[in-house]
């Protein structure tokens, strides 16, 4: 009886194979930092994409008020080279506490998560640890090409700013012997 | 007797107030993307909320001074700074704890996005996404939020005239979930 029935549970193992969606996450962590950023586009270098999808939500911590703000992914060609891939505008966000805003970014893996807003500044953080935050003066979101600078001084520091989201839509799939049913 | 009447007065009284999670139109959000006119909804988390203490802040309650505002050469405020912050009086302000963008028609007037908030931004919904934010899984926002972040059901060409449009008609619109 036992054998029959894991015999069952074995062949409705095999026929049932769930392919999940995976999570994405990109930038730093949106907390209250210990330093301010510089009115530029900001691009965080922590935490590139780690797959390929859509950015859903964006959460972003501001050290004061932010206006006409604008988020981006960003792909490096060379060092420091870097392009839109996508963009939105998101408009004010408001200081000193995390703001979620649900957005819809295509991402690539190793793309980078950005930001421009022509007025206040962000959260960041200094850390040894730290891959840093590129800058460019002006708003650069679109951009195609674009030289961008490391921010400085040491120590390196980390943008408020986090992305999450997920490969392409999770399917469940029925598989046996590679046969898709 | 007399008591037990003031007791329940009291209790009455507590009873009446209100808890409601209120949603905003924010024109500085409205935008086109992919050929699609967004708007900027805000949700301020109701006093139950899980979400309210993180979002209901202190503030100064006026611009900081150069001097209070000084930092170093890392961007960090001084101690000279800091001190000085101290005694800049604060106010209380309830930040939003999230904001979404839904596509619309360009004519959509405020009873029609009253209408769709009331069908598809219930309080179970609302708790759903607060509790997504509050326990840190965004993942989850996509499929509490499928189907609920649009009110049309066809892509609209639209033109940059029509964020002025949608901004003036929707100006000043909030409405209270309970």
């Amino acid at each position: 009886m036992k054998k029959i029935l894991l015999t069952v549970l074995f062949i409705l193992a095999i026929f049932q194979m769930v392919v999940l969606a995976t999570a994405i996450d990109i930038g730093s962590a949106a907390i209250n930092g210990d330093t301010t950023s510089i009115l530029a586009t900001l691009v965080s270098r922590d935490n590139t994409a780690n797959e390929t999808g859509v950015i859903t939500s964006v959460e972003i911590w501001a050290e004061t008020n932010l206006a006409n703000c604008e988020v981006a992914t960003f792909d490096e060609g060379d060092a420091s080279i870097l392009t839109t891939r996508d963009n939105e505008s998101i408009g004010a966000v408001t200081a000193d506490s995390k703001q979620t805003f649900v957005v819809s970014l295509n991402i690539v893996a190793g793309d980078m998560i950005g930001i421009y807003f022509s007025s206040g500044s962000m959260d960041m953080t200094g850390d040894a640890g730290a891959v840093g935050t590129y800058y460019l003066a002006g708003d650069q979101i679109p951009c195609t090409g674009a030289d961008f600078s490391l921010y400085g001084p040491a120590p390196m520091k980390r943008l408020s700013l986090y992305g999450t989201g997920a490969t392409p839509a999770a399917t469940t799939t029925n598989i046996f012997m590679g046969v898709n049913f | 007797m007399k008591r037990l009447f003031l007791i329940l007065i009291i209790f009455l009284c507590f009873s009446m107030v209100v808890n409601a999670t209120t949603i905003k139109f924010n024109p500085t959000g409205t935008h086109i993307k992919d050929g699609l006119l967004k708007i900027r909804l805000d949700f301020y988390p109701d006093v139950n909320s899980k979400t309210y203490i993180e979002q209901y802040i202190d503030v100064f309650a006026r611009e900081l001074t150069e001097k209070e505002k000084e930092v170093d050469k890392e961007g960090n405020f001084t101690a000279k700074a800091l001190a000085l912050q101290k005694l800049v009086p604060t106010v209380k302000q309830l930040n939003p704890f999230l904001c979404l963008f839904i596509v619309v028609d360009p004519n959509i007037t405020k009873a029609q996005l009253l209408t769709y908030i009331q069908n598809n931004y219930g309080k179970a919904v609302i708790t759903e996404l607060d509790t997504a934010i509050k326990d840190g899984i965004k993942t989850a926002l996509p499929t509490i939020l499928k189907n609920k972040v649009s009110i049309t059901s066809q892509a609209i060409a639209t033109k940059e005239t029509d964020i002025e449009k949608v901004n003036a008609s929707l100006l000043g619109f909030e409405v209270e979930v309970k």
